[in-house]
């Protein structure tokens, strides 16, 4: 196998110090088992976030960028849980992690898992986190071995296909119940928003931005149309050849507009011109 | 007021002679004036005009003269005019204070004598004051146009008020409008034009005319070079030696090695003697003489007039003026060789003739390289009589032919009591060559004053060129557009006044409708006794044009074929004109159109058999009349015979020129037929031109006698439904579309066996020869080319659309059903074809309607999903956010699978986005389309990209989908063309880099502005002009615009073009628009430059190999060169295991082991079939995996049909060094720690990224699939699969 400089020189991590990047990053290098002489690293440093949840424990939950499409969480998994017990691990798209509004669904945004992904994993003890931070780099860690191997190819497309064929009933029932709880929102909305200007027991009205005359939507859909009637109204009310010195005006625009466009022809030319275009054969 | 202003004015007149008369007048304003003095001319002319003012008053005077009555030969009327506005030529002249006459010159102005006699009475002090203006020699030009029916000039500016005058003008003139210098740079537009089409596209199209001119003109240096090498030539021909008469058939006074360049046929008796020395006469004639010859290939022709004493009495007979000619040339040949001042010399025939050969002269010179001269002897007019040359008389006796051919069956076949047999040909060879300097005299005579119809010819020159008719024996030569524009000028239709656009129109005005097959034209007007009259020529020739001597024919060697095809090229290059969606320029004159690429098929026949052929159709005539050139001789017979038997069926039936050969003086003159082959070009009635069934003559009517004739034993009688009882002949091909494509074939090769003893074997018939390329390999529908499964999915289709609308149990009802995939408009390249799959080639899924792929077993046959959108009746009820609609949608399709299961008994299969209906073994996919679900997004919290894309998905996609649909009903050839160049782009690996959609816009632009004189008729045709399209087309500065679904409105293209050139570089590269969707919604992201530039690439070489293979059938050409991707440029490929190609089969060689895929034929009985895998395609899921990790390092390329191998290009900046973001971190596989800091932070640490191991990831993806990943540049290997 002819296998480039670098790799060769990856293939032996002895000779490489620990590696501290901008931002507080580590790079892991990682392997697997199928291909033992490649070398991938994989990025991590400790994840935070600016809204804290109660459950939050800061240090314990660690951001990974940069893993490879064919590693899974199970994958993951077996990588951390070389440091200590991990609690989970979550795959994302993106490096900046929406927080999640609405309640996860088996059928519904279900986001494509594929390409180079980002992982939050969160170990139950801090000093196991820790431990990964500062994780020498003596050896590539592996990313699957005989039990936990990597799935990938027609396998993986198989599975794919299998796992993607719908029973209908339970997507129904899904749907069902997710269409209550939308319509019980509605009515509860619409509930309120009636009661907006309705004064309740004790004669108090709620005031809100909202109110009877909302006046129309400022959306650029909106003013184009606008500024488009308002336009057309202003040219059917002007008479535009009534006096003598408009019918001249419009003549001599006329004969600017000609030199103009006389010049812009004369540009094209020499540009085709440049371009060798005029040559038949 | 007005009538007291009287006028006076001389208008000159000067004739086709030269003679100038001056035509007084005088009168008041709003008299009719009369100018007297052509009477003698000629009774009608008579020029009358009306004496007029301006509007505004008095300080402006002319005259309205209306058009001289026809019959004014040609004539130039020049007037004192004083016009200085847009729109018109001419002087001005401007009374200034004093009644002192200033004169404004203007461009192109000529030195002729204007006399202006003025009187004027003084208005503003009322009193008459006559007074005389006289001034001479006022250069002044004005040509009045003859073509409208009147004239106008005015604008003769008198100020009344001269004190202030000077000063005023200048001031109106800073303030804009009409400023006579720069208004005369804006070009003339041509008011009967700018009704037609934009006039600013009419100006730009003028500059563009001025440029190529200039790019084609000679220039003023090697013009030069050329009189100079001339001179030289002359020198060198004066020098000659006078020889004493020598024997013809006694060549030894030759130096060694040197060839007579003999026409073919049998030599003379011995006997005849001729003295050779130097020509008695020298001139330039042709094209140089005219100044109209035109770059790159430049030929200026030299006439040589043979001595005195080198002719005889009734060397007119029997080739023996034409054999001396030849003697001639060897002699000049002989003299020149040694002469160091030229350069090489070769033989060549004049216009393709072989029984004119002529010694061509390279030049060495400075200026002079790639010009050559043509030496071109002539007898001395006064040696031949020309009444000796009418067209129906013999010139060469069968009784000479026969005794010096040794050949009795000549003798036998035309007996002594019969009129001996006319020699059209042979007569009008001899002919042009006495007048050859009589037609040069006139062209230049004509057009000497006229410069801008000089270049009106230079451009229908490079039209011509651009056709290839122009060269070739029997072609529609530059020389004879120049004499048709003569005779134009003489029957008045062409004025001087044109410019050279205007006459380029004019010509192809008068071929388009003019047919000189039938009504030939002639410059003889008064016929002298003796004199061949017009039907004389039309028994002997195809087509007629007599020169003024009234003896030849120009157009004698021109086949009825080729005119009609020049003829229909002229109504395609008018309506090319009109077109205001191609640049005129650029479609006639810039590129040229190749014989193959103007026909619907092409064939060749083996010039082999060309002489038993001619023997059979036209006996005699190839030896007596054409000299013994059989190919020539045959052509004219052999179309006339072809388009006999296919009638109605074709359009246009022509022969390929052949480009005259030259060969070296050692060498013997090439045989007629050097060429090998003929061929033929065939455009077709598509109505028509394939039906099975030729309905002839009723039984008891006359013509069914020639009609017998005609098709021999394949006639036959029938009934038909009707009830008559006819003649006819019937066609059996086969069922297949592609099968009744190939009708045209078997009528050539019966009507050629039949009537020409051409045998099927010597006919290379390249009709439907790319159809292999879209025949199913798979088992059982071998044959055809997939229309006729197209046609039964649309039936499918429409019967689900039915059920569909008369389900009953939907909340709302179903509307409309659209079909989107491209199999419901023609333009899948292999369409669905009825599925049904055994369940033990797959594993069966949690619901017993599916299966689903086992990855253990060889992947399943390839079911595509064939989609459509269902549109639903309008309701409010939906709701207003984006997940809600999502999952209301998926109860809809939940509920439609269960009704359609219910009463219709179909399987189906539900999910998220859609429902997968099996329907007769085939799936089709239907989505709701949710109309709230755009607003949504439109609206506050949406995607306004998603919002666009839903906006292409749901409106754009249906509409694009019904044009083309519409398109095949118009244009038959359309689907299989546009199929094959979907394959052609599969083949090149770049079907996903290119939409479909932009690929059949294409094809409909080359169906509705086609390239070719007629709408492209077959696949085969379509398809190159594809290629030639994407290969010529300039997409960098034009839109391509369709006029798809209806006509561009005049404003809209205005506005396109104009936005397109201002924002060119925020378009996609490859832009496309239609009315109904402008902005080139399909080509945004796709092909990017770089993708177009190589699509360009391919196209040009693609097109390149398929039109040699095409003209020149080589038993090993290989055609699906074409096809063959380059793989040697991709930095890396991974070859995959077929063992997982679905689609394996569809390769474009057919692999040697089809694996199984597990088709079974149609489950019978009640039980419900399971579906298959629906659109399961390892290779798509890897190519979707590999872009989603890979895109920002590597572009992957591949053939979706059967390809079993991914070509991959890096992105060379990806793989440069960064620091580290987190951006960047994904692939970026290898770290260069050697800046890290002893703190052990690093500031500027890099990452990069490591090709080979992006390329083990990219095997270990596509485990199971890959066989080996290699990348060719570094000549290494990485890994090998499992095999």
């Amino acid at each position: 196998m002819a296998a480039t400089e670098e790799t060769r020189e990856s293939a032996n991590p002895a000779a490489r110090p620990l590696v501290v990047l901008p931002g507080g990053y580590r790079a892991l290098p990682v392997r697997v088992q199928e291909r033992k002489e490649h070398v991938r690293y994989i990025y991590v440093k400790e994840h935070r976030v600016r809204e804290m949840a109660a459950s939050w424990t800061p240090g314990k939950a660690l951001l990974v960028l940069g893993i490879p499409p064919y590693c899974s969480q199970e994958n993951l998994r077996l990588l951390f849980g070389k440091f200590g017990v991990v609690e989970s691990v979550t795959l994302h798209k993106e490096a900046d992690i929406p927080s999640a509004t609405e309640a996860p669904s088996k059928y519904f945004n279900i986001c494509p898992a594929q390409g180079f992904k980002v992982a939050v994993v969160t170990f139950k003890l801090l000093q196991d986190a820790k431990a990964v931070l500062s994780y020498p780099v003596d050896e590539a860690l592996d990313l699957s071995s005989n039990e936990v191997p990597i799935i990938t190819g027609v396998t993986k497309w198989a599975k794919e296909y299998k796992d993607k064929i719908i029973v209908p009933e339970e997507m129904q029932a899904e749907i069902d119940d997710y269409m209550e709880k939308y319509d019980k929102k509605e009515e509860e909305e619409a509930k309120k928003k009636n009661e907006a200007d309705v004064p309740d027991e004790e004669g108090w009205v709620t005031v809100t931005r909202k109110g009877r005359h909302r006046g129309i939507p400022r959306t650029a859909v909106v003013m184009r149309r606008l500024l488009q009637r308002e336009r057309k109204q202003k040219a059917q009310r002007e008479l535009l050849n009534f006096y003598t010195w408009q019918r001249r005006e419009s003549k001599r625009d006329h004969i600017i507009q000609l030199r103009k466009k006389f010049e812009e022809d004369k540009q094209k030319i020499a540009l085709m011109k440049a371009q060798r275009k005029f040559r038949p054969f | 007021m007005q009538c007291s202003t009287m006028i006076t004015i001389t208008l000159s007149w000067q004739d086709v002679t030269g003679d100038v008369i001056e035509l007084p007048c005088a009168g008041h304003v709003g008299d009719e004036l009369q100018f007297g003095g052509l009477e003698d001319y000629d009774a009608d002319t008579m020029v009358r005009g009306t004496a007029v003012t301006n509007k505004d008053g008095l300080n402006k005077l002319g005259v309205l003269v209306n058009k001289p009555k026809s019959k004014s030969k040609g004539g130039i009327m020049t007037v004192s005019r004083m016009r200085n506005a847009p729109g018109r030529r001419g002087g001005g002249i401007h009374f200034l204070p004093r009644r002192k006459v200033k004169v404004i010159e203007i461009r192109g102005a000529k030195g002729k004598s204007v006399e202006l006699v003025k009187q004027k009475s003084d208005v503003k002090n009322g009193e008459p004051a006559a007074e005389d203006v006289r001034f001479d020699q006022v250069k002044n030009e004005a040509k009045n146009k003859m073509e409208g029916s009147e004239v106008v000039m005015e604008n003769m500016e008198v100020e009344a008020n001269g004190d202030e005058s000077a000063g005023r003008v200048g001031e109106t003139r800073a303030r804009g409008p009409p400023q006579d210098e720069e208004l005369l740079e804006v070009p003339v537009v041509d008011p009967e034009f700018a009704t037609e089409v934009d006039p600013g596209r009419e100006r730009l199209l003028r500059l563009q005319v001025e440029e190529l001119l200039k790019e084609v003109k000679l220039t003023e240096k090697r013009r030069a070079g050329i009189d100079e090498f001339v001179q030289v030539l002359r020198g060198l021909l004066a020098d000659l030696p006078t020889l004493p008469p020598v024997q013809l058939d006694d060549t030894s006074w030759l130096p060694a090695g040197l060839c007579v360049p003999w026409p073919p046929g049998p030599a003379l008796p011995s006997g005849v003697r001729m003295s050779l020395g130097p020509p008695a006469e020298v001139k330039i004639v042709g094209s140089y003489a005219t100044s109209e010859v035109i770059r790159p290939d430049i030929c200026i022709d030299l006439m040589l007039t043979m001595p005195k004493g080198s002719l005889q009495e009734r060397d007119d007979l029997n080739q023996r003026y034409l054999r001396k000619r030849a003697v001639y040339l060897a002699f000049l040949a002989a003299h020149l060789k040694e002469e160091r001042r030229l350069g090489n010399l070769k033989y060549t025939w004049l216009s393709g003739n072989c029984l004119k050969p002529a010694l061509l002269v390279s030049s060495t010179g400075k200026n002079i390289r790639n010009i050559s001269f043509r030496l071109l002897p002539r007898a001395g007019l006064e040696r031949f009589k020309p009444s000796r040359f009418h067209p129906i008389r013999n010139n060469v006796r069968p009784s000479w032919l026969s005794v010096a051919a040794q050949d009795t069956d000549i003798a036998t076949a035309t007996s002594s009591t019969e009129p001996l047999p006319p020699t059209p040909c042979y007569n009008a060879a001899v002919l042009n060559d006495l007048f050859l300097e009589k037609h040069t005299r006139l062209i230049l005579e004509t057009f000497s004053s006229a410069p801008a119809c000089r270049d009106g010819l230079i451009l229908t020159r490079i039209w011509l060129h651009q056709r290839q008719l122009h060269q070739g024996r029997g072609a529609f030569s530059g020389f004879l557009a120049a004499m048709l524009a003569a005779y134009l000028v003489s029957t008045g239709q062409l004025s001087f006044g044109f410019d050279s656009w205007q006459v380029f129109r004019c010509l192809l005005s008068h071929l388009a409708t003019s047919d000189w097959t039938k009504q030939g034209i002639t410059f003889v007007k008064n016929l002298t006794l003796g004199m061949p009259i017009l039907q004389d020529f039309h028994t002997v020739y195809d087509v007629v044009f007599v020169d003024p001597t009234g003896y030849v024919n120009l157009c004698a060697d021109m086949t009825a074929a080729t005119y009609q095809r020049v003829s229909r090229e002229a109504q395609h290059a008018l309506s090319v004109i009109k077109d205001s969606l191609v640049n005129p320029l650029q479609t006639l004159l810039l590129s040229s159109c190749p014989f193959v690429l103007s026909f619907d098929h092409i064939f060749s026949v083996k010039a082999g058999h060309m002489p038993a052929a001619s023997e059979r159709l036209a006996p005699n005539k190839a030896r007596l009349d054409y000299g013994g050139d059989f190919v020539a001789a045959s052509l004219s017979p052999l179309c006339k015979l072809l388009s006999r038997g296919f009638g109605s069926r074709v359009h246009i039936l022509d022969h390929m020129l052949i480009p005259p050969p030259q060969w070296e003086l050692n060498d013997l003159p090439p045989s007629p037929d050097h060429m090998g082959i003929v061929t033929f070009g065939l455009t077709f009635d598509t109505a028509c031109a394939f039906s099975v069934l030729e309905r002839g003559p009723e039984a008891d009517m006359p013509e069914v006698k020639p009609f017998r004739e005609l098709w021999g034993p394949r006639a036959e009688l029938r009934r038909f439904p009707d009830g008559g009882v006819c003649e006819a002949v019937l066609w059996s091909p086969g069922v297949t579309v592609a099968q009744r494509r190939l009708v045209p074939k078997l009528i050539v090769e019966h009507l050629l066996c039949l009537h020409g003893g051409i045998p099927a074997s010597a006919i290379t018939y390249m009709g439907g020869f790319l159809d292999p390329i879209l025949q199913s390999r798979i088992k059982g529908i071998e044959e055809g080319t997939g229309e006729e499964q197209l046609t039964s999915i649309i039936q499918s289709f429409d019967e689900l659309c039915r059920q569909l609308r008369g389900l009953e149990g939907l909340p709302l009802v179903v509307t409309a059903t659209v079909g989107t995939h491209p199999a419901l408009r023609h333009t899948e390249v292999f369409p669905p074809h009825p599925t049904w799959l055994n369940p033990k080639s797959c594993c069966t899924s949690g619901t017993c309607d599916s299966l689903a792929p086992d990855p253990n077993k060889p992947c399943p046959a390839y079911v595509p999903a064939i989609t459509a959108q269902l549109r639903l009746e309008g309701s409010g009820r939906w709701p207003t956010c984006l997940s809600a609609i999502a999952r209301i949608r998926a109860a809809f399709h939940i509920r439609l699978a269960t009704l359609l299961r219910q009463s219709h008994a179909l399987v189906c299969q539900v999910s998220q986005s859609h429902v997968d209906v099996y329907k007769a073994g085939l799936v089709f996919r239907l989505s709701v389309v949710a109309s709230r679900e755009l607003t949504v997004q439109r609206g506050d919290g949406g995607d306004a990209e998603r919002a666009a894309e839903l906006v292409k998905d749901t409106c754009y996609t249906p509409l694009h989908g019904s044009h083309i649909c519409g398109l095949q009903g118009e244009f038959p050839a359309f689907s299989s063309g546009c199929r094959l160049a979907r394959r052609w782009l599969a083949a090149h690996l770049l079907s996903d880099h290119v939409p479909v959609e932009a690929i059949e816009l294409v094809a409909a632009r080359v169906c509705l502005h086609s390239i070719g004189h007629q709408p492209p008729g077959s696949p085969e045709a379509v398809f190159l002009q594809i290629l030639f399209l994407l290969a010529n087309f300039d997409w960098q500065s034009a839109p391509l615009l369709i006029n798809l679904g209806r006509p561009f409105k005049q404003n809209e293209v205005h506005s396109i073009e104009s936005s397109f050139l201002e924002s060119r570089e925020s378009l996609p590269a490859m832009f496309i628009g239609t009315p109904f969707i402008p902005r080139s919604s399909w080509t945004t992201k796709h092909p990017t430059p770089q993708i177009l530039r190589r699509l360009v690439l391919l196209a040009r070489e693609s097109l390149r190999i398929i039109q040699e293979a095409m003209i020149q059938p080589l038993p090993d050409t290989d055609i699906w060169q074409a096809f063959r991707p380059p793989l040697s440029l991709y930095d890396a490929l991974i070859y995959l295991l077929p063992w997982h190609l679905p689609r394996h089969a569809e390769a474009l060689d057919k692999p040697a082991v089809l694996l199984p895929r597990g088709v079974q034929p149609a489950p019978s009985g009640l039980s419900l079939p399971q579906l298959p895998p629906v659109q399961y395609d390892p290779v798509e899921q890897f190519l979707k995996e590999l872009r989603a990790a890979y895109d920002d390092f590597a572009l992957f390329f591949h053939d979706r049909h059967g390809g079993d191998v991914i070509g991959v290009l890096w992105k060379p900046q990806a793989f440069l060094g960064y620091p580290f973001k987190p951006t960047h971190a994904a692939a970026r596989n290898s770290v260069d720690s050697t800046a890290t800091s002893t703190s052990g932070i690093s500031t500027s640490a890099c990452i990069s990224a490591n090709m080979a191991t992006i390329l083990a990831d990219v095997e270990l993806l596509g485990h199971g699939l890959v066989r080996c990943v290699e990348s060719p540049k570094n000549g290494s290997c990485i890994g090998d699969g499992e095999q």
